[in-house]
């Protein structure tokens, strides 16, 4: 017995040996390069942006500094438990939709002085809303990447074949709603249309941007409750519910997998529907013949979207903060964010200057991977409604806040009650709007426990 | 040529040994530690410490990022107040219900029907039943999402096809659940079969001989031969089945994530977004030491109920 422990003591020992020298790198010496890690999530295909293009690139104008890249699938979750173990990415890729909570909980270096020092970057040349979810008690927590944003995707050869004008910036409810009802076709009156004039993920997710259209807010001032339950937002989820009772093919986001509304899109049987920035090289990709475009939401009571955004955060446990400083405002300096735009397309960049540019009407994709947009006709089509959107201020990132999850959970089965179950909407985000402060405040009161 | 030793001849194997036999014994011990302690030491760190960790975590207000504060028994008290655990702990028990008896009544009568010496292709029927098992759940409950599509699915395809109209199979509340059953049995149905074929093989033919000597017919020898030598394979069975029922996620996730009107949100799905989405590890500690101790005690309370019935049988 006395043996066997101590096999399992030695053992033991090695394990920690292996974990601690992880953990604590040997220091570099000098003319030695500095190592540090880099993090991203995404298509498989994105990959090569970072291994081929900007980190050859960043070791060569920095050659002191050298890059590993890892891509994590799970994310969030794989950084939360980096972070645990203590070995979180230098310079992580991270979206404010799970960043939020994470501002409040120090996972990410403040970057203030590092933004407004000697070796720092222009703010201003950044769009407003880009900085929005980064930023907490006065303090920047990274550098924005991109501004992803829900938009509506309409087939052009079944507006042509109903005779009607493609969607615009001037659309409002009431003409998505006139469109919809025209453009669904059932031929044999069985209730099955063979085409659907609107079709979505019918859930709490895609119904903010109509509430934040409504007039609606999603929390007060200080984030700390949710709003869902004001008037505006009732009727957003009375519109809501029209649009579904009507139009749609798939009646719950329960019915999800690969099936989604896009797919129908890409037959030809959906002929308008809504989803993010990221969706359009995709569609090119999967159904090339198809004729179609994509126009910015219609507008409610207010034109206005909804958005989330990437950024590059240094992680608060970096060894080599100023290195990874260097990474992070590389890969969002307006050569990298033109490139990011020009290979992927699927989120436009957060930069004005990059935004403005020639180069952004020049959508090359990547060769046998990602389809470029050749013709500024086609660039028009599928593209010139995001400066529009982001020149006018269209769009917001305000449903993202650090108990964004805990009202979601409720949204959705509020959204749900009215959709399946025909619940009063006033009624069933009061409830929701009760059960998300309840949570909050179970929250937060375990926060202040801490 | 050696010759084993007759059993008789041996030296007790403790009491009276000789202290020579005692440090043979003793040795053997010692090597017997040194080729498990690899594996004890895998299983200490990644099995029994944290369980340990996970339970004293559940005492804190951990919440993955900052360190952990003690936080007595608030989450306790937390969770006996929180009207979700109820709503899922119902859910999961609703899923175990639909899952348990269908499966365990399915396997066995396939298994009797394999059994059976008219049945030919044994081993193919074998091997289709088995193949959902060693698919990947993630897989098999993408498939069936598609499957059950209300527009484009096959299920509802062919019910039109008979004039019959399709349904929303995951949309609808009242409905989701059962689907998201009857894919777990599809999945562990192969299983099953197999214990309960491995059960059959087992049980001696001289005893169905004699029962049809007295006169039994098929469905007597079935209720008084094969159900009770059966009993140990259907404790294993349920036993497991109960276990991994509550511990059903993938399926859920997949294909309804919990919807719709959360009738699908089990329990093991809400620990899940209480940790990783709300970030309250403390209190999905809680939730799990509560799962941990209802399993135990369900656990226990058939092992007394099965053995009770093996004691009267046999």
């Amino acid at each position: 017995m006395l043996r066997a422990l101590s096999i399992l003591a030695l053992l033991a020992l090695i394990v920690r040996a292996i974990v601690v020298a992880d953990r604590h790198p040997a220091p570099v010496r000098p003319g030695q390069p500095v190592n540090i890690e880099m993090s991203v999530w995404g298509m498989p295909w994105e990959n090569d942006l970072y291994t081929k293009i900007y980190i050859p690139e960043f070791e060569r104008l920095n050659p002191g500094i050298k890059v590993r890249f890892q891509y994590f699938e799970d994310y969030p979750n794989r950084l939360l438990l980096s972070h645990a173990g203590g070995i979180a990415p230098d310079v992580m890729r991270q979206n404010i939709s799970f960043a939020m909570l994470w501002l409040r909980k120090d996972v990410d270096l403040p970057l203030d002085s590092s933004i407004d020092g000697p070796d720092g970057i222009d703010r201003k040349d950044f769009l407003p809303v880009a900085w929005q979810g980064i930023r907490y008690n006065g303090k920047t927590y990274g550098v924005p990447q991109d501004v992803n944003i829900l938009a509506m995707y309409y087939n052009k050869t079944l507006f042509d074949r109903a005779g009607m004008s493609y969607p615009d910036s001037t659309w409002t409810w009431a003409d998505l709603k006139r469109a919809a009802d025209r453009l669904t076709v059932d031929r044999d009156g069985d209730g099955h249309p063979e085409v659907v004039g609107l079709d979505m993920g019918w859930g709490g997710g895609l119904f903010c941007p109509f509430l934040l259209q409504a007039g609606g807010h999603f929390w007060n001032a200080d984030q700390t409750q949710t709003v869902i339950d004001s008037p505006e937002a009732a009727e957003a989820l009375r519109f809501y519910k029209s649009l579904m009772r009507n139009y749609t093919l798939t009646r719950s986001n329960s019915v999800r997998g690969g099936l989604g509304p896009d797919k129908f899109f890409e037959q030809g049987k959906v002929a308008m529907f809504i989803d993010g920035s990221w969706r359009t090289p995709s569609l090119k990709k999967n159904a090339p013949g198809l004729r179609f475009g994509v126009a910015p939401l219609p507008r409610g009571k207010r034109a206005l979207s909804v958005s989330s955004s990437c950024f590059w955060a240094v992680s608060s446990q970096s060894k080599h903060p100023d290195a990874a400083w260097k990474l992070a405002k590389y890969l969002s300096s307006q050569a990298a964010l033109t490139t990011y735009w020009q290979y992927l397309w699927v989120a436009p960049p957060a930069r004005w200057s990059s935004l403005r540019s020639p180069e952004f009407h020049q959508v090359t994709g990547s060769p046998g991977k990602i389809p470029g947009l050749p013709t500024e006709a086609e660039w028009k089509e599928k593209c010139s409604w995001i400066p529009e959107v982001l020149e006018h201020g269209w769009t917001s990132v305000e449903v993202s806040g650090p108990y964004t999850s805990q009202m979601m959970m409720h949204l959705n089965e509020a959204v749900d009650k009215v959709l399946l179950e025909n619940a009063d909407p006033a009624t069933v985000l009061r409830e929701a709007a009760r059960l998300t402060n309840d949570d909050i405040r179970k929250a937060r009161e375990a926060e202040a426990s801490r | 040529m050696k010759t084993m030793e007759p059993v008789a001849s041996r030296p007790p194997a403790s009491d009276g040994a000789s202290p020579a036999g005692r440090g043979r014994i003793k040795r053997e011990d010692s090597a017997g530690w040194d080729f498990v302690s690899p594996a004890l030491l895998i299983i200490c760190v990644f099995v029994v410490l944290p369980c340990i960790w996970g339970i004293a975590l559940s005492f804190t207000s951990f919440d993955g990022i900052l360190p952990a504060r003690f936080a007595g028994l608030s989450n306790y008290q937390r969770l006996f107040a929180d009207s979700l655990v109820r709503s899922t702990l119902w859910n999961t028990v609703l899923f175990v219900v639909l899952t348990l008896p269908t499966g365990i009544v399915l396997s066995l009568a396939i298994a009797l029907a394999l059994n059976e010496k008219w049945f030919r292709c044994r081993s193919l029927a074998r091997g289709i039943y088995f193949l959902p098992n060693v698919t990947s759940l993630v897989a098999v409950a993408f498939v069936w999402e598609w499957l059950l599509n209300p527009e484009y699915g096959l299920v509802n395809a062919g019910l039109r096809g008979v004039g019959l109209h399709g349904q929303g199979w995951l949309s609808d509340p009242h409905l989701a659940m059962p689907c998201v059953a009857m894919v777990a049995v599809w999945h562990g149905m192969g299983f099953s079969v197999l214990i309960y074929m491995a059960g059959l093989r087992s049980v001696p033919g001289e005893v169905y001989e004699a029962a049809r000597i007295d006169g039994a017919g098929a469905w007597q020898q079935f209720r008084h031969v094969t159900w009770p030598l059966l009993m140990p394979t259907t404790m294993f069975l349920t036993m497991m089945g109960v276990i991994g029922g509550f511990q059903v996620f993938q399926s859920v996730y997949i294909m309804t994530g919990g919807g719709p009107l959360d009738r699908t949100r089990v329990y093991l799905f809400y620990l899940w977004q209480t940790g990783f989405q709300n970030l309250e590890m403390g209190y999905a500690s809680a939730l799990a030491v509560l799962l941990f101790g209802i399993v135990l005690c369900l656990t226990l309370f058939q092992w007394r109920f099965f053995n009770r019935r093996l004691s009267v049988w046999q």
